[in-house]
Order: C-alpha cells, then sequence, then structure tokens
C-alpha cells in the first residue's frame, strides 16, 4: 500500500512540477471560458427555467473537454515511461502490477479532477449575474460534479489501457481518442431511434451518457448509473492489468 | 567461485499461445460479469437519490404509492413534437422518467408526430381519435381504457405581463404534469369500469339510435371509446341515480317530474357528475335548481347568434374560457346550432363550498342573445337592449372540491351546454365537437381531487442580466483572467524549479 501512495504521488507531481499540467489546465479552462461566455451571451435578458448546471451541460464544450482533454493527459502514464527506458526498471522493483495500474490511474484521474475546479468559478460568475440564489443548486452542483468525476473514471482507465499499449504517447492519444469517441457515438443511438419502451431503446437509453449526464445535472444520482460507470472503469483497469501483466511474459 | 546468472530459456510458443488464450479468455469473462452485473442494475437496480433542495422531480408519495400498487402494464404515449415547447416536453420525459423507474409496468414511448409521421398514424388508427385538435398529448392505456393529458392542461400561466403590455412572453407558472399523469395513471387502472346513465322518457336523444338528427350512438361510441359503460336511466319510478355515474341529459323536451328532479338534485349533492346539455325552446324543470345551488343562469326563451351571421343559426366558436375541457379545442373550436345563453349568476356567496362557475364557451364578442316569439316557432325578436358581445352558452361547475368538506365522493361537477343538437349524430364530427364530449367525459368522471397530496409544482425562471460592460468584464475574466492565472502560476512553479 505504501508504494502505491508512493507511485501515485510521484506520479501526481510528474503533472504539477512540470509546465505542461499548467498548460492543459489552462486551455481546458479557456474552452470553459468560451462555454460559459457563449451561455451568457446568448442567454442574456431572457428567462430561462433550466438550472445553471443543465445550462452548462448543453453546450457541446463539455463534451469537447472530455474527449480532448482525457486522451492528453493519460497518454504519458505508461508510454513515457516505456520511451524512456523506466518501465523495466519499474516492474523489476518489488512493487505489484495492481498497485503500478492503480497508482497511474489515481494520479491521472485527480488530475482530471483538478483539472474541472474552475467550473466551480464559472459556475458562480453565471449566477452573480443572474441576482437568483436558485439559480444554483448545492446539490445538483454535486452531482454535477460526482457525474464528471465518474464520467472521467471511465476515460481516464480508457486512456490508461491505451498507454500501456504503446511506446509512443501520440499513437497511446490517438487510441484513447478513438476508443472514447466510439463510446461516445454510442450514446447517439438513443437519438437516432425514436425512444420507445422495447429492449432496444432501453439498452440504448441505459449506454448513454447524455441520459446518465442528464440526470447528474439535475441533482439526480441514479444507482445505475454508478453501476455503469464504476464497472466500466473497472473493465478498463483490469484490461490493462492484464497487459501489464503480459509484458513479463515477454 | 560465483557464477553467471544463466538467462532463463525463452517461452515456447504453445505456452505463449496458451498464456495469450488464458489472456483473452479472462477479459471475455472480465466483460461478461460487466455486461451482466450491468444487465441486473437494468432491471432491479432503481434507487434514485435527489440532491436538489426543491426536489423537483422527485415523486410524492402519493404517487410511489399509487405506481406500487399498479400491475398491469401501462403504456404511455408521448404523442409530442419537442419543438413546440422544449421545456415542457423536457419536464413531460423527465418526469415519466421517474414513473416508468418506480414501476416497470409503466412503459412510455415517444411518437414525433412532426418527424416520425407514419408512427403517428399508426398511432391515431390504433387509439381511433381523429385528434382534430393538433396538440401535443401524453395518452395512457391500460387495457384498452385510456384517458389523454393535453399539453394546454399541463401548466398555468402568467399573463400579466402580456395583459398589461411589458412584455410579450407568456410565463409559464407550474408544471402540473405530476397531478395529471398521476390522476390518469389512476383512472386507467381503477378496475371499476365507469358508467355514464343517459336519463330517458321526456324525449332526449337516443344513445342507441343511428338516426342523423335524433341519434346519440356516435356519443355513447365515444364513451364507449373510454371505457364507459353507457346504460339508460328511468327515474319515473323509484330509481334513482347511481352513485358512481355520469348522469347524461341530452335534449330533455319534456320538463321532469318534481319528484325525478329532487332525485338529481340529491344525486348531484352526493358529489354527482352531471352533463346536462339543453335544448331550444324546451324547460327541463332543473332550472330552479341551476340557478338556486349552482349559480347556473339559464335564459330558456332566448338565443344567442351571431350578429352577421344571424340567418344560419349556427355558431362556429373559438371564444372559450380557460378550463381542461375546452383549452384543447381553441385551434379547431366548436360548431353550436342556435344554443342557449348559459352563463353564471352573478351572486357572490361567503361560504367556502360555495359551487365555482366558469363559463367555458362564448360566442364571438359579435354576439347576441335575444329572445323568441314562441308562438311563432323559434323565431328571433331583437330589441335594442339585448345582450350583446361575448356571450356565453356554457358553463363548468365544481361545488365541495375543499378537501375535508365532502367525504364521500369529493366534489360535485356540472356542465351546462346552452345546446344538443351538436352532439347528435349529424353534428358530432363537425369541428371538435367529439373532442368537446371526450374531453367533458374526463373531466366529468375525473376524481383528481381524492390526489390531494399532489399539487402543481411552481417553476423558477430566472433572468441573466448583464450590460454590455459587465458582460466585457466577464469575457476578460473568464477568457484570460483564469487561464491566463493558471499559466502564470505554471510559470512559477517552473521558474522555481529551475531556481
Amino acid at each position: 500500500m505504501r508504494s502505491y501512495f508512493t507511485l501515485a504521488r510521484r506520479e501526481l507531481a510528474g503533472y504539477f512540477v512540470s509546465l505542461t499540467g499548467y498548460v492543459i489546465i489552462a486551455v481546458v479552462v479557456l474552452l470553459l471560458g468560451l462555454s460559459f461566455t457563449y451561455l451568457l451571451e446568448v442567454l442574456n435578458g431572457q428567462a430561462v427555467e433550466m438550472p445553471v448546471t443543465d445550462l452548462f451541460y448543453d453546450a457541446f464544450f463539455f463534451w469537447l473537454i472530455l474527449l480532448l482533454a482525457t486522451p492528453v493527459i493519460t497518454m504519458r502514464s505508461f508510454a513515457l515511461e516505456k520511451y524512456s527506458g523506466t518501465y523495466e526498471t519499474l516492474m523489476t522493483t518489488p512493487v505489484g502490477e495492481l498497485e503500478v495500474v492503480l497508482a497511474k490511474f489515481t494520479s491521472v484521474f485527480v488530475f482530471y479532477v483538478v483539472m474541472w475546479l474552475p467550473l466551480l468559478a464559472c459556475l458562480f460568475v453565471v449566477r452573480h449575474y443572474t441576482q437568483d440564489r436558485t439559480a444554483l443548486d448545492w446539490g445538483a452542483l454535486a452531482s454535477t460534479f460526482l457525474g464528471i468525476a465518474l464520467v472521467g473514471a471511465v476515460y481516464t482507465s480508457l486512456g490508461c489501457f491505451a498507454s500501456v499499449l504503446s511506446r509512443s504517447q501520440i499513437i497511446a492519444a490517438m487510441i484513447s481518442f478513438a476508443l472514447g469517441i466510439a463510446l461516445f457515438l454510442l450514446s447517439f443511438f438513443s437519438f437516432l431511434t425514436p425512444p420507445r419502451a422495447d429492449w432496444q431503446s432501453r439498452f440504448f437509453n441505459y449506454i448513454s451518457m447524455f441520459s446518465h449526464m442528464q440526470d447528474f445535472v439535475r441533482g439526480i444520482v441514479d444507482a445505475r448509473s454508478l453501476v455503469f460507470y464504476l464497472s466500466l472503469t473497472v473493465f478498463f483497469l483490469f484490461l490493462t492489468l492484464k497487459v501489464v501483466e503480459s509484458q513479463r511474459w515477454k | 567461485m560465483p557464477t553467471s546468472p544463466t538467462p532463463s530459456p525463452p517461452l515456447s510458443a504453445a505456452r505463449r499461445w496458451w498464456i495469450g488464450f488464458n489472456v483473452a479468455a479472462s477479459a471475455l469473462a472480465m466483460l461478461a460479469l460487466v455486461v451482466m452485473v450491468n444487465y441486473l442494475a437494468e432491471r432491479h437496480l432503481h434507487q434514485r437519490f435527489h440532491w436538489t433542495a426543491n426536489r423537483q422531480w422527485q415523486l410524492t408519495p402519493l404517487t410511489v404509492r399509487l405506481l406500487q400498487s399498479v400491475t398491469n402494464d401501462v403504456r404511455v404515449v408521448v404523442f409530442f413534437h419537442r419543438d413546440n415547447a422544449p421545456s415542457l416536453y423536457d419536464a413531460i420525459a423527465g418526469l415519466l422518467k421517474e414513473y416508468s423507474l418506480a414501476n416497470t409496468k409503466i412503459r412510455v414511448d415517444y411518437i414525433d408526430y412532426v418527424n416520425h409521421p407514419a408512427a403517428a398514424e399508426v398511432f391515431k388508427q390504433q387509439y381511433k381519435r381523429p385528434f382534430k385538435t393538433e396538440h401535443d398529448l401524453v395518452l395512457f392505456d391500460a387495457n384498452g381504457k385510456t384517458r389523454e393529458v393535453y399539453d394546454t392542461e399541463l401548466s398555468d400561466y402568467d399573463l400579466s405581463g402580456v395583459l398589461s403590455g411589458r412584455t410579450r412572453e407568456v410565463r409559464r407558472t407550474t408544471f402540473k404534469g405530476e397531478l395529471l399523469f398521476t390522476s390518469a395513471i389512476a383512472g386507467v387502472t381503477d378496475p371499476t369500469r365507469p358508467k355514464a346513465c343517459f336519463l330517458d322518457g321526456h324525449g332526449e336523444f337516443d344513445p342507441g339510435s343511428d338516426q342523423e338528427q335524433t341519434g346519440y350512438s356516435k356519443m355513447a361510441a365515444v364513451l364507449r371509446e373510454k371505457d364507459i359503460e353507457v346504460n339508460r336511466l328511468d327515474l319515473s319510478g323509484t330509481n334513482d341515480v347511481p352513485s358512481d355515474s355520469l348522469l347524461v341529459i341530452a335534449g330533455a323536451t319534456h320538463r321532469l317530474e318534481p319528484a325525478e328532479v329532487r332525485r338529481v338534485e340529491t344525486f348531484l349533492e352526493r358529489g354527482g357528475r352531471l352533463l346536462l346539455l339543453l335544448r331550444q325552446g324546451y324547460v327541463t324543470g332543473l332550472e330552479p335548481t341551476l340557478a338556486t345551488n349552482w349559480d347556473v343562469a339559464v335564459n330558456e326563451r332566448a338565443l344567442v347568434y351571431e350578429r352577421n351571421n344571424a340567418a344560419d343559426g349556427y355558431i362556429l366558436t373559438t371564444n372559450f374560457g380557460d378550463h381542461p375541457i375546452v383549452s384543447p379545442l381553441t385551434d379547431v373550436g366548436l360548431a353550436l346550432i342556435l344554443p342557449l345563453p348559459v352563463g353564471k349568476l352573478p351572486v357572490a356567496r361567503p361560504e367556502a363550498d360555495a359551487p365555482a362557475v366558469k363559463e367555458i364557451i362564448f360566442s364571438s364578442t359579435n354576439g347576441m342573445a335575444s329572445e323568441l316569439d314562441l308562438s311563432k316557432g323559434l323565431r328571433l325578436q331583437p330589441r335594442p337592449t339585448d345582450p350583446q358581445g361575448a356571450i356565453p352558452m356554457a358553463v363548468a361547475v365544481e361545488k365541495g372540491g375543499i378537501q375535508g368538506v365532502r367525504a364521500d365522493r369529493g366534489a360535485a361537477r356540472l356542465v351546462v351546454v346552452g345546446e344538443s343538437l351538436f352532439l347528435a349524430n349529424q353534428w358530432i364530427e363537425a369541428k371538435a365537437n367529439r373532442d368537446f364530449a371526450a374531453l367533458a367525459a374526463d373531466w366529468l368522471l375525473d376524481r383528481r381531487q381524492l390526489l390531494g397530496g399532489i399539487g402543481p409544482r411552481p417553476i423558477t425562471q430566472y433572468r441573466i442580466l448583464l450590460t454590455d460592460t459587465q458582460l466585457r468584464r466577464v469575457r476578460w475574466i473568464l477568457l484570460a483572467g483564469l487561464p491566463g492565472g493558471v499559466l502564470v502560476l505554471g510559470l512559477l512553479v517552473w521558474w522555481v524549479r529551475r531556481h
């Protein structure tokens, strides 16, 4: 367990002591700023029935940030170690493969969550100009962040899996982006077919990340969403672990 | 003497294949496990935690209890084009999602009649609804028993801004989705079949007759489509009006006996439901009790007509009051033939359970009500003092809807229309007359007051108000200040580490 924390701390420090981590966060903050500036310009003077969290989720920037940022922050987790030759050294230390995988995932995930914190500032700016305290509900805010964290857990675990497959960070990012886009596009099937009560519609609705996220931004935490995201995260981490184990055999 | 370590022999191809197979098998097993867990969660794990302060999407305990008692499949069809009212559509979809998760027997289908006209046509055929009023609606169906909730019923609106000229925006103030949906589900899953009793023996229109002028078979069919049992009722003997039924008096041409009037009065006092359709030139005998007990004024000696169309005798109107029976009809309107003026008596009652009378159908502002010269048939005798303008021709009355005031059956409800020919076989398909019949039956048989724990949910609206200067400032903060701050912090860390 100690080695897990040591590894996770080392990985996390990799983001925060280099300029790379700050550049990623700055780009994400810029995209968030663009999103909110757009919303404020469009909705200025209009009566709005949705809470602020719902408004932000409706803008496409949310998914853009998710799809672009996660490959960038995960690509280095394993690929950089392989490229720089420190991976073999790491694997010969008395540290279990599971600890390595979990430590790298934890550091990436924590960085991902920190990356989203400026969203709070943006939401408070919007609330300030609505002059209505009910426009931002604390419960909805908490569940929105829970949703962001859960979607992020899936995408960062997916990114770790992509990173472990390659020595090149670029290739890892591309694999992660392609898999992420595929997962994202599956959500669109729920829009392509008219919503019915049949099993196909229920299936596509269940795997639709839009549907899950819509609940979160409305302040609803559905146990099925928790199961969906956590099980996918575990699945991708399991695949990552299997690939890491396979390095030993080579 | 130390010996150099001997490298372990490379894995054989068979061994490598076997290990690869094991990895693939374990990955597949894990995938199967993930699928299985999600399958079980989708079917059985329906816990939803509502974290918002106002619990906007949480169902009331009354609805949850009702849904838990539903054992038959209930099909809900949202026949709606989202672009017409996006926020209302989202509210409906969000609410129905909660219903279907609370009980998997509630199955929700969505039909966008603009984007999926074929599905819309199938729906119309399946439910034998002409839907002349092209309104968005939500239909509930359990074993063929149906109930519709129209979009116009689902919200209360604040028109004060529009009327005062301050804004052109009509503001939605409340959303009544849960009240209406729960009521509809309670209605369609109720195993008891509602009854409609057509009063007989006074020259009324005949619900069993296919005659074009005197038959009411199409009206009876409308009721049967709503799974309402249609019976005839003779009050001349010792029969009482069955307490759980809807009494229909359709165009009586002979006065009811005093004993019959008393029976109708008793029925209404006990929370009965009455659809009274009057006929020109005839008196039913109920008029005095309507005035005394229900504040309804009927002038059986007068007729309503349009001043510029007096010769035709019929009135095509789209001028309606704010009421669930008529609000879905505003686009198409009703066709009435020589109606009597029926309105609200101008009396002020201090009692808590005073009848609430709503005038629901009016002539256009070009209308006039003149008395008849009965010695010359239905000939009008216009006088300069006759009432002019929008003349009321029908009322909907509710009495005793206050909780605790009437414990037995809830509120009594009446719909009195100064016309009966418009629902006869010849005229019922004209304009939205048929829809009126269905909506009136729905309202009269509704027991939603028993769902007293569910109220309309207030809709919170807010405005983002920024001056140009403020907008510029926000733009600077969001696009330069925040990202720049993060970059400066990064550079600072980088510089500290370098030095």
